[in-house]
């Protein structure tokens, strides 16, 4: 294998000078990044390979005309998001498909219970988006680009960056959040602590009891 | 509290800083003074982190070899190209790697141990074997379609959200599909889930344990639709079917076999139901009914949204829920956020399947999936 020093732009020449593994390489060492914006744009796992499938095939042949004007990771992310924006529009209308844990998931323990049900609880929010406000979050708040480089990956200017995301984010929040007028703080100030999930024994129980019987 | 409220779209163009000055100093001004907007602001924030707090998945390994596969058949195809001379040029052949590649990564991407826990739902799964294995044990009137496509996995894999425990799924149908709906405004919890969703249940008219409506008519068979038969072999007819794995593979008319084949052995499904109530929902003095959720309005306003969700939570279009309530979920850091309580009856008579999901219903999402136990 080709060593960890190689810059991305030097994989990149040598794919198109014809080096077989050079592209092979790249993807590898983005793989998780570019499945993770397919995978959040998009919500399916299924479109997300599709999506990252079609992607991959455009920079392959279309590394020649990669200029370097831009990150090759910036160039890789452009291919993908707007293969997924692709996708989406041609799937505007697809039949409803059940969500369930993420691939990465690690076993759940006890402790993990909350944090992927949350997981799961944005995680379906976001496919509430409109995908292009959907790609904007997740390359800005999900992966933690810089507004800029998120403008040159989906080839908008940044203000229209800001703006999808804050959309996004006020839509989301008003489905993970708390923020039913009828219950304002002044009716609910006594329970400012959450309802009660007890703590260790009580998640315990829960979880054999009910999730015991697929055994 | 004044009455014009911030709304959240501009809190979080406020937060973005996109707001012109004025308007900024306005806003905070009046976030000074009202606690429902500071908290609505914080929401903003707090999605924030969500977002940022979200796990990174790992590309799964079925995926990881198909894309492997079609890059490697893209090199084969541009070398092919360059061999017959077309120097450089995107190769003349994308159709065939394109049609090439998936077929291939089709035998690829069955792996266990990643498939429960990678969704491949959709298309080729819901088209045979996920629903064709589901067993029709009852024609009761409502009756789980349940999510099995990774039943055949679940024994390895740990899941929080495994669903259909048991290979016994039942997909059956009754019409009219009479369910039990109500708003409870309900906070919703693990630790609180079964005390709730028995009450629920004790509430709802139809006793999920005893009563299952024996359809009368208009039956349809998990074969019927997994085989994508028509239906006309089981109406007006008890329709009990019961099959097995094999039956219904994609294209084999399942509904016909399973409907001639099971239709008086599992009498212990068939006759022994009373008939529906047909005007069920009582009074729910006992149950205050406060205002649904603002975001959960359009679902709650909706019968075809009601169902079009439960058919999304199970897999099943035939799917009626006993029991459908607007309520909240927490689970920290999850806190009240405004979710549909949806209660199927389960293979298991002593148990109900219970769904929570967020509002956006249509996606097929859950928050949670719970077997219950029903008291006694």
């Amino acid at each position: 294998m080709t060593s960890a020093s190689v810059g991305d732009d030097e994989l990149l020449a040598r794919h198109v000078a014809g080096d077989p593994d050079a592209f092979s390489e790249l993807i590898t060492r983005h793989r998780d990044r570019l499945w993770a914006v397919a995978l959040r744009t998009l919500g399916h796992p299924e479109d997300a390979a599709d999506a990252l499938q079609d992607a991959l095939i455009s920079a392959y042949r279309g590394a020649a005309g990669f200029r370097g004007n831009s990150a090759v990771t910036t160039w890789l992310h452009r291919i993908v998001v707007n293969s997924c924006l692709d996708l989406a529009r041609r799937h505007a209308v697809r039949p409803a498909e059940p969500l369930r844990l993420d691939p990465a998931s690690e076993p759940p323990g006890r402790d993990r219970m909350a944090e992927r049900e949350t997981s799961l609880a944005v995680i379906a929010a976001l496919r509430s988006l409109p995908p292009e406000q959907a790609a904007a979050v997740v390359l800005v708040d999900i992966e933690g680009y810089p507004v800029s480089e998120a403008a040159a990956m989906l080839e908008v200017p940044s203000g229209t960056v800001k703006s999808r995301c804050a959309r996004a984010r006020a839509r989301l929040a008003e489905q993970l959040c708390d923020l039913d007028p009828h219950r304002s703080h002044a009716e609910t100030g006594n329970d400012v602590d959450p309802p009660p999930v007890q703590p260790e024994a009580v998640h315990q129980e829960t979880e054999t009891q009910y999730g015991e019987e697929r055994a | 509290m004044t009455d014009d409220h911030l709304s959240l779209d501009e809190l979080a163009e406020l937060d973005e800083g996109l707001l012109p000055p004025e308007r900024t100093s306005a806003i905070r001004a009046h976030l000074h003074g009202c606690g429902a907007c500071r908290d609505r602001a914080e929401a903003i924030s707090a999605t924030r982190s969500m977002l940022s707090d979200l796990p990174r998945p790992t590309m799964p390994d079925d995926v990881q070899a198909r894309l492997d596969d079609a890059i490697a058949a893209e090199a084969a195809a541009a070398e092919t190209a360059t061999r017959a001379a077309e120097p450089a040029s995107p190769p003349d052949e994308p159709e065939t790697v394109l049609v090439d590649v998936p077929a291939r990564s089709a035998d690829v991407i069955p792996a266990p141990g990643r498939v429960s826990s990678a969704p491949r739902f959709g298309r080729p799964t819901l088209a045979s074997s996920a629903v064709a294995a589901a067993v029709v044990l009852a024609v009761g009137a409502i009756v789980i379609g349940a999510l099995n496509h990774d039943r055949s996995q679940s024994g390895g894999a740990p899941q929080v959200e495994t669903i259909a425990p048991n290979g016994n799924s039942v997909i059956a149908s009754t019409q009219p599909a009479h369910f039990f709906q109500t708003s409870t405004g309900r906070d919703y919890t693990l630790a609180n889930l079964q005390p709730d969703i028995q009450g629920l249940i004790a509430r709802s008219p139809a006793d999920t344990a005893a009563a299952s409506p024996t359809a009368s008519k208009g039956t349809a068979t998990l074969g019927a639709v997994a085989g994508g038969s028509t239906a006309q072999g089981t109406q007006g007819t008890q329709g009990t079917t019961s099959s097995n794995g094999a039956a219904g593979t994609p294209g084999t008319p399942a509904g016909a076999k399973g409907g001639t084949n099971g239709d008086q052995k599992s009498g212990r499904h068939t006759a022994t139901v009373p008939a529906p109530a047909p005007t069920p929902v009582p009074s729910l003095s006992s149950l205050n009914q406060q205002p649904v959720p603002k975001p959960l309005q359009a679902l709650a306003g909706s019968r075809a949204k009601i169902l079009a969700c439960a058919a999304a939570l199970t897999g099943s279009h035939n799917a009626v829920p006993l029991a459908v309530d607007f309520g909240r979920w927490t689970n920290p850091p999850l806190r009240r956020a405004p979710s549909a309580i949806f209660v199927f009856k389960s293979p298991d008579p002593s148990a109900v399947s219970v769904y929570v999901t967020p509002p956006a219903c249509d996606s097929g999402t859950v928050y949670t999936y719970r077997l219950v136990p029903l008291p006694g």
